[in-house]
């Protein structure tokens, strides 16, 4: 299947993943919460059953994950984008011996003994709860639902639709796949890849460690250019706060925008306004249905808002306007979906309003 | 030479009037959720592309009909019908959009 064939199967059906980008960690002990406490950058008022979605910070406080860490019966199990598990155990460690020493607290590596299934799409509600149980379908955004056969379900995605990601003990992951993919028959669900997600994650302005690339003008992006403030909280202990709050006291003044070209140009590209470099282009993908270039782009905060007018690059010798827009890109067919009340099958006797609204 | 270093010089007068008219409405927008949501956040702590709901800020439906209710007795805009009040608050910026569009003589 083709990369827009996968994007279409997102925006439009069932994608069924392997997140084998994931990694995961529990973290268990009475210590577990002190620990948590000076890693987060967000407070961790959670619930058992709740999902509080953060960064991962490096000394320099250049976002190197992003950070889900998820409240369950025994503890808490942190799933990252962008670190390795080992990675990822050296930065709780770290943050144990530097900060809470003395907790009681067991940090190990999952990764062996479980595995990551995903699935996105308008109608993921309907399979993964035809696979997993009806419990599926009343599950809030942002929570972890303990299912049958030791499998965990939790409610999130970053492509702006329905989105799940499925933790399966290793010994049962080739079955629950299996039956994930017999039922998303019904759907014309497909298997989707790494790039297809992050492409659609690009259209929805979720974070992607892969979407950012490093800058000639901003040598360390932060959270506050990258516009993720949402995910960090400036009062609180944990790597990379000193540089991120340095940061906020002498600011860039470039701000990461949304973008829309109807040009491809390499990642890097100059923004301009005349002759003024007043940007770089950071990623840039084909989206099909706005039949334009979408991405990001760092830009000078005073240009960075939508709308902004007179901002070009340089293509192949001919300057291309470059359009600020609002994310997201698309009216995506999860919003006008409810469970239960729009299954797939139902489709052709339903009306969505078009994903791009011109 | 670096923009930052320039400032507002490297903006052409329709740059400057536009960022100007931009900067104001982002920040009553910021105000208004501030106040109407009772955030624990500075304005600039608020990213003009957060999304209001499920990611980002993270409101739910009560934090919606008080948001509707700021726009239309603080800024005066009234958002009509479900789709336009989904669109306009889909993002702090989205917002914006919706309240520059009203003071232009746009439709809300």
């Amino acid at each position: 299947m083709s990369l827009q064939s996968e994007i279409e199967t997102v925006r439009q059906r069932v994608g069924i993943s392997s997140r084998n980008h994931l990694c995961l960690v529990s973290v268990r002990g009475t210590g577990a919460l002190a620990l948590l406490d000076v890693t987060s950058p967000v407070p961790l008022f959670l619930r058992e059953g709740q999902i509080r979605h953060t960064l991962l910070l490096d000394d320099g406080a250049r976002p190197v994950a992003d950070l889900q860490i998820a409240h369950v019966e025994d503890g808490y199990i942190l799933m990252a984008d962008g670190v390795s598990e080992s990675e990822l155990l050296q930065h709780l460690e770290t943050r144990r011996n530097l900060e809470v020493p003395d907790a009681q607290v067991v940090i190990e590596g999952i990764g062996e003994r479980f595995r990551v299934l995903g699935l996105d799409g308008p109608y993921a509600w309907e399979l993964a709860s035809g696979v997993l149980g009806p419990a599926v379908l009343g599950m809030p955004y942002l929570t972890v639902l303990q299912c049958e056969r030791g499998v965990m379900c939790l409610r999130g995605g970053k492509t702006g639709e329905y989105g799940y990601d499925i933790i399966v003990p290793a010994d049962k992951a080739a079955t629950v796949e299996s039956e994930l993919e017999a039922a998303g028959k019904a759907f014309d669900a497909g298997r989707i890849s790494l790039p297809a997600l992050d492409h659609c994650a690009l259209e929805n302005w979720h974070f992607s460690p892969r979407n950012v690339r490093p800058s000639r003008l901003v040598p360390v992006l932060t959270p506050i250019e990258l516009q993720l403030q949402w995910r960090v909280n400036f009062g609180r202990k944990y790597a990379g706060v000193a540089a991120l709050s340095r940061r906020r006291a002498e600011p860039s003044g470039y701000r990461v925008a949304c973008v829309t070209l109807s040009k491809c140009v390499p990642d890097g590209t100059l923004v301009l306004s005349g002759t003024q470099v007043v940007g770089e282009i950071q990623t840039l993908v084909f989206s099909q249905p706005r039949d334009e270039f979408i991405g990001t782009a760092l830009v000078y905060q005073k240009l960075a808002s939508p709308g902004s007018p007179g901002l070009s690059v340089v293509s192949e010798g001919e300057s291309v306007a470059l359009t600020v827009r609002t994310p997201p890109l698309l009216n995506n067919r999860s919003l006008f979906i409810t469970p239960h009340r729009n299954p797939y099958a139902n489709r052709i006797h339903e009306s969505f309003p078009p994903l791009v609204a011109r | 030479m670096n923009p930052t270093e320039l400032g507002d010089q490297i903006l052409s007068p329709e740059q400057r009037a536009y960022a100007s008219l931009y900067e104001k409405v982002l920040g009553e927008v910021r105000d208004l959720l501030i106040a109407a949501l009772n955030l624990n956040r500075t304005p600039d702590e608020i990213d003009p592309d957060t999304a209001l709901f499920g990611t980002g800020l993270a409101l739910d439906s009560l934090d919606a009909v008080e948001i509707v209710i700021g726009l239309e007795t603080q800024m005066g805009v009234k958002l009509e019908g479900q789709a336009q009040q989904r669109q306009a608050m889909r993002s702090v910026n989205a917002m914006v959009e919706v309240v520059m569009a009203h003071r232009a003589g746009g439709r809300s």
